[in-house]
């Protein structure tokens, strides 16, 4: 079985990587980064592909984070929900598809599969071979938006969907929700499709994450920051 | 009449769908199916039928970008047919009408009121926004008893994200005339999609399945196998290049001085709106171990036997077993080279094949194309209308 790499070394040396199937809430308060540290858990290896869900910023410029911090230009794709409500004629590519509005939950769903399809379809016609299916490291950089648009349970439904698709492929997901803008039996329910949780709290001097539940193990709270390029830096 | 606009489809309902009925679009995680509804809503307003889209997920402008992107039809032509409810109106309303009863009979009035100003004939209405505010029934309901000289044809496309047990509750509450489902077959990934006539109130129908392929934004339903199979010389070969468009045969010379397939027989044609792959095994006994294999997944089976020639009959029997296999298809029986003098009787092939009353034989020459095209346009009949 593949194993994915945080690509951050104090969280690799305590849990020794992901499992694949697994999909990681990110539980976090506004202004700390949590978009940013679900990037950088997404950043793809070598040999692997990420596939982002943007329903909070621009594909332009997630793609030029992403760049900043190495990714290859093939290995990422996004689906943006965001920029063709301005913008009505931008036009879709092999690696960027455009959503009206993120209450549209078909054409995301009918996009998201090209997406993946297109990758798969790809990795076999590649000549250098790797694992199949190739990894993917999937990332919704924020529930909360669905969250106000849809019903509760529309979502679940649909995050169901989505979580048993990656665990069937044995790909990852990381999903980013603000946990001062819902209730608990919000929070508890997205909790139930999930294997494990980055929980981040505001600490004396910087913002602190922790991983729940990889590995049925729980690590200390790490204050973390960000360098120049936007790069996770997690102390410890 | 409205047309789905899809050949195969319309064939299915025998034109196409009446006026006034009430039709859904049930579309399943994966499945590539928004193309229905932009194929109907093209077809009825090149008809000349006055339209209502209502689309609250997106803005106009987006949704005519879209089905141009994605459905190559470009709808800004038919500027004065169409009227578009989108995001932009359906807030409006729902910020205007906090409480849920005062925004439906909003929704309702303005839906009224559009319908007698423009002599609205169908309305195309994506539903799944609505139903978050409405529920489904609720939702559906917006469009029914509206006052109008002309019957309303109502379309609706819902995003089925709960399988279809909680279809069936749906539609236990709201009745349709027509429900077309679309789901995809997945592994890895979703590697091509099918739709199922799930209910029509006009036909009777099998529920069955048919894959489909969407190219270049156009629905092509397709039939990926259908398998021919008899004894050996029975024009096996013959018939399956004689109906294709385009095929090829894995042959070698035989001992007879003609050729004997030693693989596959291979065909692509299109019949009735559908695109056809047809595969013909070889009949000669040595080959039989990969009948079965050619024969799986096939939705037909054609079992051509020579009239000339009784003796080949057990033989033809034998491959009938074969290539059934423990599945249940349709079968039809093709009686081959009936331009010769023959003896074998359609009562002898009844009898020797052990096959029902109600299978098809047809008495036909392998080398007349258009018999041969006839016999697959009865297989299409079988595979999609008949029970079997």
């Amino acid at each position: 079985m593949y194993s994915y790499r945080f690509g951050i070394p104090a969280l690799d040396d305590q849990l020794g990587g992901l499992t694949s199937g697994a999909n990681v809430l990110i539980l976090a308060p506004p202004l700390s980064g949590a978009e940013r540290i679900a990037y950088n858990l997404s950043f793809p290896s070598k040999g692997e592909y990420c596939v982002l869900l943007s329903t909070d910023e621009r594909a332009a410029e997630a793609m030029n984070y992403f760049k900043l911090n190495g990714t290859e230009r093939r290995a990422l794709a996004i689906i943006d929900a965001i920029t063709k409500s301005d913008l009505p004629n931008v036009p879709d590519t092999d690696r960027m598809k455009f959503i009206a509005s993120p209450v549209d939950l078909t054409g995301i769903s009918i996009k998201m599969s090209k997406v993946f399809s297109g990758i798969v379809d790809e990795s076999l016609k590649n000549p250098i071979p790797g694992i199949f299916p190739p990894p993917i490291r999937f990332c919704v950089n924020s529930l909360s938006t669905f969250l106000m648009y849809r019903k509760l349970e529309v979502m679940y439904q649909f995050l169901h969907v989505i979580s048993s698709k990656l665990k069937k492929n044995e790909w990852i997901g990381f999903y980013v929700l603000n946990n001062e803008s819902f209730d608990a039996r919000t929070i508890s329910l997205v909790k139930q499709l999930m294997n494990g949780v980055v929980e981040v709290r505001e600490g004396t001097d910087s913002f602190e994450l922790r991983v729940i539940g990889l590995g049925g193990r729980m690590t200390p709270w790490f204050p973390y920051s960000f360098d120049p390029n936007g790069r996770l830096v997690v102390e410890g | 009449m409205i047309y789905t606009g899809i050949d195969a489809l319309d064939g299915l309902l025998e034109g196409g769908v009446p006026d006034g009925s009430r039709v859904l679009y049930a579309i399943e995680p994966e499945a590539d199916g928004q193309h229905f509804l932009i194929t109907m809503l093209h077809t009825a307003v090149v008809a000349g039928k006055r339209s209502l889209v209502v689309a609250p997920f997106t803005s106009k402008d987006a949704y005519l970008v879209d089905v141009a992107a994605q459905s190559h039809y470009h709808l800004d032509c038919y500027k004065d047919l169409i009227r578009y409810l989108d995001m932009h109106d359906i807030e409006e309303i729902t910020n205007a009408h906090p409480d849920s009863l005062d925004c439906n009979m909003a929704c309702k009035n303005l839906i009224q009121k559009i319908v007698r100003e423009d002599h609205i004939e169908a309305i195309f209405v994506y539903l799944d926004v609505l139903s978050d505010h409405f529920e489904f029934s609720g939702a559906v309901s917006l469009f029914d008893d509206l006052e109008s000289d002309k019957p309303i044809t109502r379309v609706f496309e819902y995003f089925n994200l709960f399988g279809g047990d909680m279809l069936d509750s749906l539609l236990k509450d709201t009745n349709f005339d027509l429900v077309i489902t679309l789901q995809a077959g997945s592994g890895v990934v979703s590697f091509f999609n099918y739709f199922t006539v799930h209910t029509i109130s006009w036909l009777s129908l099998p529920a069955r399945s048919l894959p489909y392929i969407v190219s270049e934004g156009h629905i092509v339903p397709y039939i990926p196998k259908i398998v021919i199979t008899g004894p050996p010389n029975t024009g096996k070969s013959t018939f399956v290049k004689n109906v294709s468009d385009a095929g090829m045969s894995v042959d070698r010379l035989g001992l007879l001085g003609t050729p004997t397939t030693v693989a596959l027989d291979i065909g692509h044609m299109a019949s009735k709106g559908f695109d056809i792959n047809i595969y013909g095994t070889p009949g000669q006994e040595r080959f039989d171990p990969i009948v079965p294999q050619l024969a799986r997944n096939a939705m037909g089976v054609i079992l051509m036997v020579d009239v000339t020639h009784p003796e080949l009959m057990p033989r033809a029997r034998q491959l009938k077993g074969i290539v059934e296999g423990n599945t249940v298809v349709p079968i039809i029986v093709v009686a081959n080279k009936a331009d010769l003098d023959y003896s074998v009787t359609e009562e002898k092939i009844r009898a020797d094949l052990e096959i029902k009353a109600d299978t098809p034989i047809y008495f036909i020459s392998a080398y007349d194309r258009k018999q041969c095209r006839s016999v697959i346009d009865s297989m299409v009949d079988q595979i999609t209308k008949f029970q079997y």
